[in-house]
């Protein structure tokens, strides 16, 4: 049976994928490689603006790209940092 | 009891009471009876050993407030539950050790000991409750997902806290957070799943838990248990802090 990922492995995963897209993809992209339902990834995506980690950019067409913050790009390197101290403490 | 106190603070002659005096000593004594029932609170022990009390919650406050303090970055990148409750439990831990000690130290050197010394009852009782429920709920709160958990956490803490004021007593405190203790270790050992109730992380929350009982225990004078046992336990209990700082410190950088 396949582990449902936790809710922070979700977000780092969705942060990793636009950090490794030269920190700027468009929003269709992200869903398809994040394997979420379209549901599911518009609930992460709003938590996602809502606290920081990403925001959105316009080019010259007005397409929107999603880029990642310096809070987000910390997350990135905590997260190793954060699952360590979430599991020795069993929290 | 309470003149002599009063007498050694002013610095008055012992055997010479003035007409002042005289009326503010009947002034607390009606102060005692109307809002303390008569009861006194118990001195805290030998003065010289109120240095090593100071020392030693200073040094709990210090770690409790470290880890609160060190844990802040990852909570605020995360907003994940299980720190936040982690955090907030050391917190209110630390202010309650700091409480402990005022307890009886307003008791000894303010005139109005009888009622100040009660009235610390209310926030030691509230936070040192709320701090042991947070500690066991952060440890389950994936196993046991109750909506209204800090809610009814919170209820059952000012309960006992105005409990403890009205019978003028930490033991109230003191036998209920037990029976709390041994509670939550009952639900650990009688859960369904079979979780591993010792592990390195839950031995050290119990050993939190249990210190905390036993500081509460030696607010009182302890006329069987001589002050060497205490001291050890209590350097027992600065290692087992000094452990769950070290950890955090070490993983939360």
């Amino acid at each position: 049976m396949i582990k449902r990922r936790e809710r922070l492995g979700v977000i780092f995963d969705i942060l990793n994928l636009i950090a490794e897209s030269h920190n700027s993809i468009l929003p269709t992209p992200l869903l398809r490689k994040s394997n979420l339902s379209s549901q599911g990834f518009i609930e992460y995506y709003a938590e996602l603006l809502q606290k920081g980690f990403v925001k959105e950019i316009f080019d010259r067409s007005g397409k929107r790209f999603i880029t990642l913050t310096d809070k987000g790009f910390r997350f990135i390197d905590k997260y190793k940092t954060i699952v360590g101290f979430i599991e020795e403490f069993e929290l | 009891m309470i003149i002599e106190f009063w007498l050694i603070g002013t610095g008055t002659p012992p055997g010479f009471i003035s007409k002042v005096d005289q009326s503010s000593i009947l002034f607390n004594k009606l102060l005692i009876f109307v809002l303390a029932k008569g009861r006194k609170m118990p001195p805290f022990g030998a003065p010289h050993l109120l240095g090593f009390e100071i020392a030693y919650t200073a040094a709990i406050l210090l770690i409790c407030l470290g880890i609160y303090i060190k844990t802040k970055e990852i909570f605020s990148l995360t907003g994940y539950k299980g720190i936040q409750y982690f955090r907030l439990s050391f917190l209110f831990l630390g202010l309650s050790y700091a409480l402990r000690l005022l307890l009886p130290m307003v008791s000894t050197t303010f005139h109005m000991r009888e009622f100040f010394g009660f009235l610390f009852l209310i926030p030691m009782g509230y936070l040192s409750t709320m701090a042991l429920l947070l500690l066991f709920y952060c440890a389950v709160w994936k196993m046991f997902r109750f909506r209204h958990y800090i809610a009814l956490s919170n209820l059952l803490a000012i309960l006992l806290s105005i409990g403890a004021f009205l019978t003028r007593s930490h033991f109230l405190l003191l036998f209920i957070q037990l029976f709390l203790l041994l509670l939550g270790l009952g639900l650990l050992l009688f859960h369904p799943h079979h979780i591993r109730v010792f592990s390195k992380a839950r031995v050290l929350y119990l050993l939190t838990f249990a210190f905390w009982l036993f500081n509460l225990f030696v607010v009182s004078p302890q006329r069987g248990l001589p002050f060497e046992a205490k001291w050890a336990l209590q350097g027992v209990s600065l290692i087992v802090f000094g452990a769950l700082y070290y950890k955090v410190s070490r993983l939360a950088k």
